[in-house]
């Protein structure tokens, strides 16, 4: 089974302000991201799971100049509170490397 | 946070140079352009498109600073370095980059809107951008950002390799802050007055209540016993009993005298000082009369 860390030319985490936490999966060519959106296997429910959220706070765009799938949640914690876990978000995408993706014609 | 207009007001009084605080990175650049008659539209999208410098290129590394060419109804964007490129995927990047929507950037007088617009690569480095849209908010507004003084961390690092203790490591740590409440009792401290947090490197520490991984996995855990007090003394006075109070919990019943914590370093107690917080992080609204008077522009000659 091919995973999505096989196929994605980058798959990142980041801040988008103090409360939202933003990922973007990358793919190397327009084909593979159309495949990849097209197959349906990053949906708000497969993120909902990985994350234990709840599918409604999973917000998806298909954002198509650059190839890339935006997924935007919220933070776990405010950013920088007294609890904060990872102050920039940057490591956060770990869960999303094995999603597992089928087949990809290149 | 500012946007354009105490930029376009530096402009108006023949400023040649600006010293500014804090304001949104496309409005450093947006003002130039509006003054020079290009459309909102299209300054607004350029300006944004070469905030992040060397980002808009495929290899940032290169560090290749970038141009905005605007013209009447696009702009093309190139960069500086002979070797650099501007690609598609490199230029319509710029609106993911730490937001949470890639089709609108949200600025204090309005939303760069990007669902219309196309990129089109003219040459081996140079994309052209088109369909670019500047939506104009009703009223303008303003980010507030401030932090604000919690109080003083101290911690405590310890590695932890007994695998009987890693596989049972929830209910060590309940019971260890259990005895550390009622220590803090002993002295006199409120829970009110400090908080106390486990960091359990190996096992959730960097997703917290986002990690979904099997717990048990690991075979050593990295402990940070993180304590923020409201002053200096309740927190080293808490400080100090992490060490003793932990290191000795035999929650097994067969340490025999033994201890749980590997210290990487002696005194193992870190003071860590002052800890501060996002204390307001909000969208207001304002008026140009309002923002005149945030913001005030005043020039000086230096000759």
């Amino acid at each position: 089974m091919t995973r999505l860390s096989d196929i994605a030319a980058f798959i990142k985490s980041a801040n988008a302000g103090a409360t939202q936490l933003t990922f973007d999966i990358g793919f190397p060519d327009r084909s593979t991201f159309e495949q990849i959106v097209r197959s349906g296997v990053i949906d708000a429910a497969k993120i909902a799971s990985l994350y234990n959220i709840d599918a409604g706070d999973v917000a998806i765009h298909h954002y198509e100049p650059a190839s890339t799938i935006k997924i935007t949640i919220p933070r776990a914690t405010r950013s920088g509170g007294v609890d904060e876990r990872d102050f920039d978000g940057v490591q956060q995408y770990p869960p999303l490397l094995g999603i597992e993706v089928g087949e990809i014609s290149r | 946070m500012a946007g354009e207009s105490p930029f376009l007001h530096a402009l108006d009084k023949g400023a040649d140079v600006i010293l500014a605080g804090r304001a949104t990175d496309p409005a450093i650049f947006v003002a130039v352009p509006l003054r020079r008659g290009i459309s909102p539209d299209i300054a607004w999208h350029a300006s944004k498109s070469i905030d992040k410098g060397y980002l808009a290129t495929t290899r940032p590394q290169d560090g290749s600073p970038v141009i905005a060419r605007m013209r009447g109804d696009h702009f093309i964007m190139e960069p500086t370095r002979e070797s650099s490129v501007c690609s598609v995927a490199s230029v319509a990047s710029l609106t993911l980059h730490e937001n949470p929507d890639p089709f609108e950037v949200a600025q204090p007088t309005g939303t760069i809107d990007t669902s219309q617009a196309t990129y089109e690569q003219i040459d081996d480095f140079r994309v052209k951008v088109s369909g670019s849209l500047y939506r104009k908010a009703e009223r303008p507004s303003l980010k507030i950002e401030g932090a604000e003084f919690i109080g003083y961390r101290t911690i405590l690092i310890a590695g932890i390799r007994d695998p009987r203790l890693i596989e049972r490591m929830d209910e060590f740590l309940a019971t260890y802050r259990g005895l550390i409440g009622r220590a803090a009792k002993a002295m006199g401290i409120s829970p009110d007055d400090y908080t106390l947090q486990f960091r359990v490197y190996g096992k959730d520490a960097v997703l917290g209540a986002y990690e979904t991984a099997p717990v048990g996995g690991a075979h050593e855990l990295c402990l940070i016993c993180d304590v923020v007090g409201r002053t200096e003394e309740i927190s080293g006075a808490i400080g100090t009993r992490l060490g003793p109070t932990g290191s000795r919990l035999d929650i097994l019943g067969k340490m025999g005298g033994g201890g749980n914590f590997a210290y990487p370093f002696s005194p193992s107690l870190i003071k860590v000082g002052p800890v501060y917080e996002w204390g307001a992080w909000h969208i207001v609204d304002t008026d140009e009369a309002e923002m005149e008077a945030l913001f005030p522009v005043t020039v000086e000659d230096i000759g």
